[in-house]
């Protein structure tokens, strides 16, 4: 039994995740790993290519959001408070509410790791460490803010691991306790069916224009990264 | 399909992983645990006393070389050296110093190294520490790195600099600042002929020599000159009869640096205050 079309309703598994989402996630989680090893380690060009790529994923999340398949767009995920409330309330209650994307909640913990991330790259740019590395757009500011954005850069560090850990805490609680593997979907880019809402349907972008607003991302942050 | 374990369970199990891995960093990272010590208000301060050999010679060595990276503002390596708690504490990798064995201190070891070293402390770029500052920084550790033990109570430390600051020549301000007590000093010029001049032309520091006054000159002549007290650097009063009573004039000469007074009235007790607050006092006693 293979992925099929969501509007195959015999198909075991649905396909609601797209290449891009997937490639996405998995690039960051490796790249917010090499960049503490490096930064750790004093290996700061290595940081600063791997915050390079991070600044040219995040352009390209950010604007696959809005025109890349359903289940990416912000439009798809991004409900009220209120609304992510309510389903922290339902699990609560024991309640399964489906989703084939992002639930609520879990899409304000999405958008909480783009906000995270775009800080900590952009204070990343203008950062220092004081003896033989500069961010590259350290020197359009003076010393002494480079100096406070080095701080800011550390401190959104700590929000970030501590985001990390309340990510992979829902992450197991929906494997352990609701035993819906988050994981394999985010591998495979595919969830059991009786996890799908009935008549959910995912439409999917066509790759070749990820590829492109990719390569273009990709050309911005190169030139911002070497503008100076 | 197999039921999952209950929320319950799974969020004690949370927080049972969440504080072990927290007392794991807080065991790998010493720098870590201080800051969670330090946010719950639980870390001891260590008081350096004021006139320890730490807080006089060994923290403004670190205040001139290290803090700029080591201080309050950046903490480079999670290392801190402006507060004496800090520096004992280590960084990221543990402690720097290790008291009684200077051979055994990372800090040492670093600030030690040839510039041209990438682990030499301050890097390459940046002043390093003289071979005296180094010695400093090793004694204080040998001797146990202490917040409270005087400068006499080190072993191998080399003596103090004592820096100078030699002023550009100025004469207009030199002119200026004569302008101040010129009345004055005429007056007393012409009380004690050839016994008042200035140290240089470009200066208004006074060098006043009552020696060659002899037995005319006595505690009161001493007292007369208050008027140009805080310009007197070398004072002669050899041979007068200047006395103890002197002590208090000659105190309030606060930038006095050179005292003559071989066979004179004044005892050793009272010329005492002078010789500790750095002035040269010669007197005919060792």
């Amino acid at each position: 039994m293979g992925v099929s079309d969501p509007q195959d309703v015999n198909a075991a598994r649905v396909r609601v995740w797209d290449a891009p989402v997937r490639l996405f996630h998995w690039a960051i989680v490796l790249l917010i790993v090499t960049s503490w090893i490096a930064a750790d380690q004093g290996y700061m060009r290595v940081h600063l290519w791997s915050g390079s790529a991070m600044l040219a994923l995040l352009l390209f999340r950010i604007t696959w959001g809005i025109v890349g398949s359903s289940t990416a767009r912000f439009g798809d995920f991004v409900r009220s408070p209120r609304a992510a409330f309510r389903y922290l309330y339902s699990l609560g209650r024991g309640e399964k509410p489906l989703h084939a994307g992002h639930n609520p909640a879990g899409g304000w913990m999405v958008v909480a790791f783009l906000a995270l991330l775009t800080a900590q790259v952009t204070t990343g740019l203008f950062s220092n460490d004081g003896l033989k590395f500069m961010g590259p757009l350290a020197l359009l500011v003076s010393a002494d803010t480079s100096d406070r954005i080095t701080s800011l850069h550390g401190t959104i560090f700590y929000c970030l691991l501590a985001s990390i850990w309340l990510h992979l805490v829902a992450v197991f609680f929906y494997l352990l306790v609701r035993r819906e593997n988050l994981v394999g979907a985010m591998l495979t880019g595919s969830k059991p069916r009786h996890l799908v809402p009935e008549g959910a349907a995912p439409r999917f972008t066509r790759a070749w224009l990820a590829w492109a607003i990719l390569a273009i991302c990709a050309g911005i942050a190169g030139w911002v990264v070497r503008s100076q | 399909m197999r039921n999952g374990v209950s929320a319950r369970a799974y969020f004690i199990g949370v927080a049972v992983v969440s504080a072990l891995l927290l007392a794991l960093a807080m065991a790998l990272r010493p720098s870590f645990a201080y800051a969670v010590r330090d946010t719950f208000g639980l870390v001891q301060p260590v008081p350096a006393a004021p006139d320890s050999f730490y807080t006089t010679r060994v923290a403004p060595l670190f205040a001139e070389h290290c803090t700029g990276c080591h201080g309050g503002k950046r903490q480079k390596g999670d290392l801190r050296l402006d507060e004496l708690a800090a520096v004992m504490r280590g960084g990221k990798h543990g402690p720097v110093i290790r008291a009684g064995s200077a051979g055994e201190s990372e800090l040492v070891a670093r600030i030690g190294l040839p510039q041209t070293d990438p682990k030499a402390m301050p890097p390459q770029g940046k002043e390093p520490l003289s071979g005296d500052d180094v010695a400093v920084v090793r004694a204080w550790i040998a001797a146990g790195a202490s917040a409270t033990r005087l400068a006499r109570d080190i072993a191998g430390a080399p003596p103090p600099v004592r820096k100078i600051e030699i002023p550009v020549l100025d004469t207009a301000t030199a002119a200026r600042e004569r302008a101040a007590f010129a009345a004055p000093l005429a007056d007393l010029q012409a009380r004690y002929p050839g016994a008042i001049a200035f140290v240089s032309r470009s200066s208004a520091d006074l060098e006043i020599n009552a020696s060659r006054l002899g037995a005319s000159f006595d505690d009161g002549d001493l007292a007369a000159l208050e008027p140009l007290r805080d310009r007197i650097v070398r004072l002669d009063v050899s041979g007068t009869r200047v006395g103890d009573a002197s002590g208090p004039a000659l105190a309030a000469m606060h930038r006095l640096q050179v005292l003559r007074a071989l066979d004179t009235g004044m005892s050793a007790k009272s010329l005492a205050p002078l010789r500790d607050r750095g002035t040269k006092v010669h007197d005919g006693r060792f």
